[in-house]
């Protein structure tokens, strides 16, 4: 039958299955490109690829001193605590995997906290004040409209290439679409609680705090982890054209080098940070708002 | 003893050329338990509006009664009123509880007290609980305290609802088709919560108190509006309105208004008592055939309602 239901057990046996298979199927075209050429290194070998990871992990992206293999020896059975914790960050500052991970998260951050914010509060302004929707709407739209990716050069003339662009540009790319979606949630927030909530005596900033914002607040969370793919877009494309650091600019710099092996666990390793984070996010939903689970049964 | 809460004089609306409510005239005294029914589509749900205060009407006013005789119009919802919808009826992200003590938190408190006064406002907050468990408790729910809404079933919502407007003694709770959406049994159950309010209106009487809980109920079912209330109102848009001289369709008026047979909680519900009133009320204000005289009724209202106050 169409949509029949199927136990925990099959599901997981056929997730293994197409996991499997994607592996096995890597490993057999690796294989037969390797036959064909030893040195081939657009489809490395697990072995590659291992020493590829290491390269990240282990290679300074300034040259290493001896100083810092001797700490790190001296780390491992010293007590050393305080000591540790300074000394370490600063070790580990100079590997390639670490330094990328840091710039690019933390522009990603930067950039998705300040869309976020700002488009939350234009969309719940314009959600609650027909006026100011009626006035805004069209430039929002106009505005998500424009491909970020495509006036990049622009942000680059204006902003300069350090945070403050990266930041900038992808607010600019996620405040419309933010803003337009959250008036729309506010909109459709049923005039009947809104109603009650006056006659029970709130006054209009209460009904927007109390009931609206609650009320829309999962819907907010949804909106952000769906909001981390074009992020990530307009980030990595940018970074790939002007930065001097974060996984952008690695891969780009290791990719005119062929060195693949290092470059596909960068991309994984991205995609990771993006699961993750939507997971952090799912999860602080169900923490904050429980009762949404619940709506949906 | 004739004090009014509510006051509606010559309340008429209309959509564009749609016209709806026509020349609607109303008084409602303190403690009475008035229902209104009237034929799909004639206004009940707006003329419901206009006195919540949500959609003011085109023309006309809805006043509230001071007690010193002095009315103040009404444009826009506020705690005087409080309202019980068929749909939405409770703030999905609050429980049960927190549902009930929303009004206390929002009447006695603001938000600067709520953000920067936590010393004040934690212990105000467990009384708050208490009084809505103990409100919940009266509605035989202490055992949903805790839960969401999405967890308790329709009926259990409808009467958290109740229990939330009557938390805030409103001066006239409205009640928008509160059953229409539940099965019999349940339905009966809420019926007899409102004949519970009537029973309290009674105690307080006795004891030369002001009854606590007016009500006005909008329903499209006759059984119930005779059962539930003391005061069936019918809206209907079919009048002879043509004998007037209206060129079209005004909308609809008020066409019936009679006390109804009171009922204890635990009576057995008889529907044969109340069968012929039902049969007058069919043909009164639901018969499309039949156009009830306006001036006829209007004189026979003012007779009844001077019959009333003797």
């Amino acid at each position: 039958m169409v949509g029949k239901k199927i136990s925990k057990r099959t599901a997981f046996i056929c997730s293994s299955l197409s996991v499997l298979l994607l592996i096995s199927a890597y490993t057999v075209m690796a294989h037969m490109q390797h036959r064909k050429n030893p040195n081939d290194r657009t489809v490395p070998t697990w072995k590659q690829l291992g020493a590829g990871v290491r390269y990240l992990i282990e290679k300074p992206a300034v040259e290493q001193s001896d100083e810092a293999d001797l700490l790190a020896a001296a780390l491992a059975d010293s007590g050393m605590e305080i000591e540790v914790e300074t000394e370490k960050e600063g070790f580990l500052e100079n590997r390639i995997l670490w330094e990328a991970s840091k710039a690019t998260l933390g522009r990603l951050f930067s950039g998705l906290a300040v869309g976020m914010v700002l488009g939350v509060l234009a969309g719940v302004l314009m959600g609650c004040f027909l006026k100011v929707d009626a006035a805004v709407a069209p430039l929002m739209f106009f505005f998500s409209r424009i491909i970020p990716t495509a006036a990049m050069p622009i942000f680059f003339k204006l902003a300069g290439i350090d945070l403050k662009m990266y930041v900038a540009m992808i607010a600019f790319g996620s405040m419309p679409i933010v803003t337009l979606s959250v008036s729309q949630y506010v909109q459709s927030y049923p005039d009947e609680l809104r109603f009650k909530a006056y006659t029970l005596g709130a006054s209009h900033a209460e009904v927007i705090t109390t009931a609206i914002i609650p009320g829309v607040l999962p819907k907010i969370f949804d909106l952000a982890i769906l909001m981390i793919g074009p992020a990530l877009v307009y980030l990595i494309a940018a970074e790939q054209i002007v930065a001097g650091e974060g996984f952008g600019y690695r891969i780009r710099v290791l990719t005119k080098a062929t060195r693949f092996e290092a470059v596909y666990p960068l991309i994984v390793v991205l995609t990771l940070y993006a699961g993750v984070i939507t997971c952090t996010l799912k999860l602080l939903q169900r923490k904050l708002c429980p009762w949404y689970q619940l709506e949906g049964r | 003893m004739d004090d009014c809460i509510l006051k509606i004089e010559n309340l008429s609306h209309w959509f564009s050329s749609n016209r709806v409510l026509h020349n609607v005239n109303l008084d409602v005294v303190r403690g009475q338990i008035i229902a209104l029914v009237g034929p799909s589509g004639c206004g009940k749900s707006t003329l419901l509006r206009a006195i919540v205060g949500t959609h003011p009407p085109c023309a006309g006013k809805v006043m509230m009664c001071g007690g010193d005789g002095s009315v103040r119009v009404i444009d826009t919802p506020d705690r005087e009123r409080g309202i019980v919808y068929q749909r939405y009826s409770l703030f999905p992200h609050l429980t049960a509880q927190e549902n009930v003590a929303y009004g206390l938190m929002i009447d006695q408190t603001s938000i600067p007290n709520r953000l920067f006064g936590r010393k004040k406002w934690g212990p105000l907050r467990a009384q708050h609980m208490e009084e809505a468990a103990a409100m919940l408790e009266r509605m035989q729910l202490g055992s949903a305290l805790k839960k969401y809404p999405p967890e308790l079933s329709g009926g259990m919502c409808q009467r958290v609802a109740i229990a939330q407007a009557l938390i805030m003694r409103p001066s006239i709770l409205l009640l928008d088709e509160p059953f229409g959406a539940l099965d019999e049994a349940t339905r009966e159950e809420l019926q007899r919560v409102l004949l519970t309010l009537y029973q309290e209106n009674l105690v307080a009487r006795k004891n030369d108190e002001p009854p606590p809980h007016t009500v006005l109920i909008v329903t499209h079912e006759i059984n119930e509006a005779i059962y539930v209330s003391d005061r069936v109102i019918g809206l209907s848009q079919y009048w002879d309105w043509k004998e007037v001289g209206e060129k079209t369709a005004p909308g609809a008026t008020i066409v019936y208004d009679r006390p109804a047979p009171v009922f204890a909680p635990n009576d057995e519900r008889d529907f044969m008592v109340f069968r012929e009133q039902k049969e007058e009320i069919l043909h009164a204000v639901f018969d499309p055939e039949y156009c009830q005289s306006y001036t006829e009724y209007n004189q026979m209202a003012a007779g009844f309602s001077k019959g009333g106050n003797a």
